[in-house]
């Protein structure tokens, strides 16, 4: 939503950001790292992390973070494009310890690209660098794969507060960055930037899909 | 009567208040007391507060005062010297035992009163005859130099004394006060002022009530509904809240100290965001006395219709309420006169009954339209979606159409008049729909199935939820899954999307604290959507999604991005979890038809978004002078984007009421020079590029321009001047 004050130069963006990523890679910590600046092993302030917000200001212009957590096991997968939604950026994590949650990533990304298409912001992280030692996921290839899908490649420690300003600094520049090419486009400069909302473009991927539902098994709700 | 008391007449007419023999009129009371505070006009000199009551320091000092009434004018607390002449050097600190007057005395006053005192449900009848009004000092020492917003909040602090000064038996106390305002802690009070031993005891003593929530919420509410802030909020204040990213700060000023992070995260999580980051306070949400959809359901009182127009006054009809003192009852009246959204939910309620107006017929048809359920929609949604609808286009005519009187803009500061609107709406387009709206819910997915299918699946989810859901953490206990459902009920029984959101918040609450339980720790998504899952199959509710329902289509839709949206989409997401069959892949609980729905609501919404902001930021309103002989008007006229000053003059004529507008003309002032505006000047162009140093004067060309300032006449204040600091 962008308010900009009535005379004033300054606007502002509303930006969602949805947290993607396996169950245990370490999401939470990470954004409540950002959010509190704390990691959650000792005060307690608030009593949920899958909601958070945050205020930037960022060379005069400013943001508002609406971070939007997932819940990442198998079964819950399903319910992404009801979060996903609206989104201007999508942060993807995975543990650089675990091979499994890297392929996740790569799954979420497909779909994203799917079903949002080149205007949502992605991000893939490789958390617990910390843990560098148990390292599984080369970062070369993380790197490379990144690229290769137009989005960026980060790495935090969660527990060492490490990487994450950075990650969430450059992902607001690019949703600016995208949100002021999306206005030009519109080219009405009225001050609607970072809310331009892009329905979700759902392209069913199962084509047989259709024929399950109509063999009965799906509910019809 | 003292012989030194003079009487004032305050007249209403057309729904402004002014003096007798003034020409200066104002929207409302509050506006003409603040004004005769700085300028005395017709008065012989400006209003000042009686020594007593600006010395007094305490709470408890000015309630005893206001215990007095009118008494309080001869009794010996009320210090007359010559008004020049310095107070008394040893005047006593005032204690409230001093101000407490003695019962014998009822008979002495009861002889001396002459003034009419009027009951509150007489103040805004427009008969002409005023009600005397005791301003609070703190108001008066606080509110120089800051917004409306503020100034409000203290006219709120100080209803009480008024409340006892109107209506209690002045000189016994009543026999059930009412309940105080929920306190905080104030944090000075004005320095130097009483003894200086008993004032750190007075200090503590002296709480405000609280304020600070509501202040804070309607701060965020300009972010919530898009609506550009006004100069009420102090932009550094602002500012403060967007934190510079640390990498920038010390790449770009390495000066500037680092920003310390919200002073208390506790005072941070009060505030009501139900939007973008101004999400409700999970942490505060544990009581629903903010709700007013469910307070009016357990309001009784019936009140007369705030005067409009020339709507004759209705005597109040106030039915029995044993549970209530009278003195209580008084104070709602009162505090719903003076705050401002309550008289706007007032004025906006009155004005969508009266068929005369506009608004008003089209409200009401469409009531009837809906209640006689004439209009076959193919689907809940639909009908939902006419509903919200038509609440925007109702919206849009209320802002345009000058019905409201005096217009909202009058009352509030422009960032929170959309919030306001929107809860004044609900009230008279939705708290009659409620019923009917849910009964044709039941009936639709009555009839596809879909409520049976959800009774089935809730049912059979019963055993064994914890492992279908993977729930890793402590849940509620069966204490605790009451709690939640006693949230949710009551959650239905509110017609209010926003109380229901506020009540899904506090349901989900519950939810966390149980899960918290355990660990301690904070915790997200992965552990947050199981237990809710659980939770929802527990309580066992299958009409939870038509609640879902209409939230998400009939919340203003900016409001669906923020906390009150994440947690409306998980509870969404668990009811899509609990209706898939629990053999059924992963991959295929969304089925297809979710998706697609899903897909049409969100853009719909989007665009719906979109859409009203567009309507916002093509028009703005202006205030407008309007000047005839010795009468001055002030208006607020809106202004769009496309307005000529031709087409603006005739809304200036439709608003004032002018039938020879070709004899009129439309002047700018500008740095003390004013011209008149060719009718084909584009105005918005020229308002935006003096930003705000003008003000409008629509008056009869060849009028003698010096007339508008006779406004300025000895020692009072411009009063274009004033409109110039207010206009932007």
């Amino acid at each position: 939503m962008a308010s900009g004050g009535a005379g004033g130069g300054s606007k502002s963006y509303s930006f969602k950001v949805v947290l993607l990523g396996e169950g245990c890679v370490g999401k939470t910590s990470l954004v409540l790292r950002y959010c509190e600046n704390k990691f959650n092993d000792k005060h307690i302030t608030t009593l949920q992390a899958s909601f958070l917000t945050k205020k930037l200001n960022i060379g005069g212009k400013r943001v508002n973070l609406a971070i939007w957590d997932t819940a990442g096991q198998e079964r819950f997968h399903a319910l992404g494009p009801i979060y996903y939604r609206d989104s201007n950026g999508a942060i993807l994590v995975y543990d650089i310890t675990d091979e499994d949650s890297f392929q996740k990533v790569k799954n979420w990304v497909k779909e994203l690209r799917k079903m949002l298409g080149n205007e949502i912001c992605l991000c893939i992280v490789g958390n617990k660098i910390d843990l560098d030692k148990e390292r599984h996921v080369a970062i070369q290839e993380a790197e490379g794969y990144a690229e290769s899908v137009g989005a960026k490649h980060y790495h935090t420690s969660a527990k060492l507060n490490k990487g994450i300003e950075e990650l969430f600094l450059d992902l607001c520049k690019r949703m600016i960055e995208t949100a002021q090419a999306d206005e030009r486009a519109k080219g009405n400069g009225s001050n609607q930037a970072g809310t331009a909302r892009r329905g979700v473009q759902i392209v069913d991927d199962e084509p047989q899909n259709a024929a399950a539902a109509g063999g009965g098994c799906c509910s019809s709700g | 009567m003292p012989s030194f008391v003079r009487q004032f007449t305050i007249q209403s007419k057309d729904s402004t208040f002014s003096l007798e023999n003034s020409a200066i009129s104002f929207p409302d009371l509050c506006r003409l007391i603040s004004f005769y505070c700085l300028s005395r006009d017709v008065l012989p000199f400006p209003l000042i507060l009686p020594e007593a009551i600006a010395k007094a320091t305490s709470h408890k000092q000015l309630e005893a005062i206001s215990h007095m009434g009118v008494e309080f004018w001869s009794s010996p607390l009320n210090f007359r010297g010559p008004r020049s002449a310095p107070s008394p050097p040893d005047l006593p600190p005032i204690h409230p035992a001093d101000c407490c007057t003695p019962q014998e005395n009822t008979t002495v006053f009861s002889e001396f009163c002459q003034l009419h005192t009027r009951s509150p449900f007489e103040l805004d009848c427009g008969t002409g005859q005023g009600a005397l009004c005791f301003i609070n000092p703190l108001f008066l020492q606080e509110q120089q130099g800051k917004g409306a917003l503020l100034k409000r909040n203290q006219f709120k602090r100080s209803f009480k004394v008024r409340v006892s000064t109107e209506n209690s038996s002045p000189l016994s106390p009543p026999a059930m006060p009412p309940p105080p305002p929920p306190l905080l802690k104030k944090e000075k009070s004005s320095a130097g002022r009483g003894n200086p031993a008993t004032r750190s005891e007075e200090d503590s003593e002296y709480m405000l009530p609280c304020v600070a929530f509501e202040r804070k919420t309607s701060h965020n509410l300009g972010d919530v509904t898009g609506f550009p802030k006004g100069l009420a909020l102090s932009p550094t204040a602002e500012e403060e809240d967007y934190q510079m990213p640390k990498i920038l700060q010390q790449e770009s000023n390495k000066d500037v100290p680092e920003k310390l992070p919200p002073a208390i995260p506790g005072d941070e999580d009060l505030v009501l965001m139900l939007d973008q980051g101004q999400a409700p306070s999970l942490n505060e949400l544990d009581s629903c006395s903010s709700l007013s959809s469910l307070e009016e359901v357990e309001e009784s009182v019936e009140r007369p219709p705030l005067t409009r127009g020339t709507s004759s006054p209705t005597p109040p009809t106030p039915r029995h309420r044993p549970h209530l003192s009278a003195l209580r009852k008084m104070s709602e009246v009162l505090y719903s006169f003076f705050a401002p959204e309550k008289r706007i939910a007032r004025l906006v309620e009155d004005l969508s009954r009266d068929r005369r107006t506009t608004f008003g017929m089209l409200v009401q048809d469409f009531l009837t339209l809906q209640r006689e359920s004439r209009e076959e929609y193919a689907s809940s949604g639909a009908m939902l979606q006419a509903v919200r609808g038509f609440i925007n286009e109702a919206k849009s005519l209320l802002l345009e159409c000058g019905e409201l009187e005096p217009p909202i803009e009058t009352l509030l500061p422009d960032e929170d008049n959309e919030f306001v609107l929107e809860k004044a709406l609900y009230r008279c387009i939705l708290k009659p729909l409620k019923a009917h709206i849910d009964t044709r819910l039941r009936t639709f997915h009555t009839n596809d199935g879909s409520l049976q299918m959800m009774k089935n699946s809730m049912q059979m989810s019963q055993q064994g939820a914890l492992k279908r859901f993977e729930v890793k953490v402590p849940v509620p206990n069966s204490h605790g899954i009451e709690r939640v459902r006693q949230k949710l009920t009551t959650m239905q029984k509110a017609y209010s999307p926003i109380d229901k959101i506020i009540l899904l918040l506090q349901a989900c609450k519950c939810i966390y604290t149980a899960m918290r339980s355990g660990s301690g720790s904070d915790h997200g998504a992965d552990e947050f959507l199981p237990a809710l899952s659980y939770v929802l199959v527990q309580c066992n509710m299958p009409d939870l999604p038509q609640q879902v329902e209409y939230m998400m289509e009939l919340l203003e839709p900016s409001l669906l991005t923020g906390e009150g949206g994440y947690y409306l989409t998980s509870v969404y997401a668990s009811l899509c979890l609990i209706q898939s069959p629990p053999e059924v892949q992963p991959k295929r609980i969304l089925t297809q038809e979710m998706r697609e729905s899903i897909k049409q609501w969100s853009k719909r919404r989007g665009t719906e978004a979109n859409n009203l902001r567009a309507t916002r930021d093509s028009q703005k309103f202006l205030h407008v002078v309007y000047t005839e002989a010795d009468t001055s008007v002030v208006k607020m006229v809106v202004l769009k984007k496309t307005d000529s000053v031709e087409s603006f003059m005739e809304k200036c004529a439709q608003k004032f009421g002018i039938s020879e507008a070709d004899s009129y003309g439309l002047f700018l002032r500008s740095e003390g020079d004013m011209r008149l505006l060719s009718l084909d000047c584009h105005l918005q162009d020229i308002t935006s590029q003096l930003d705000s140093g003008f003000s409008l004067i629509y008056q009869r060309c060849g009028q003698d321009l010096s007339k508008t300032r006779k406004l300025t006449r000895g020692g009072a204040i411009d009063l274009t001047e004033q409109l110039q600091s207010s206009t932007c």
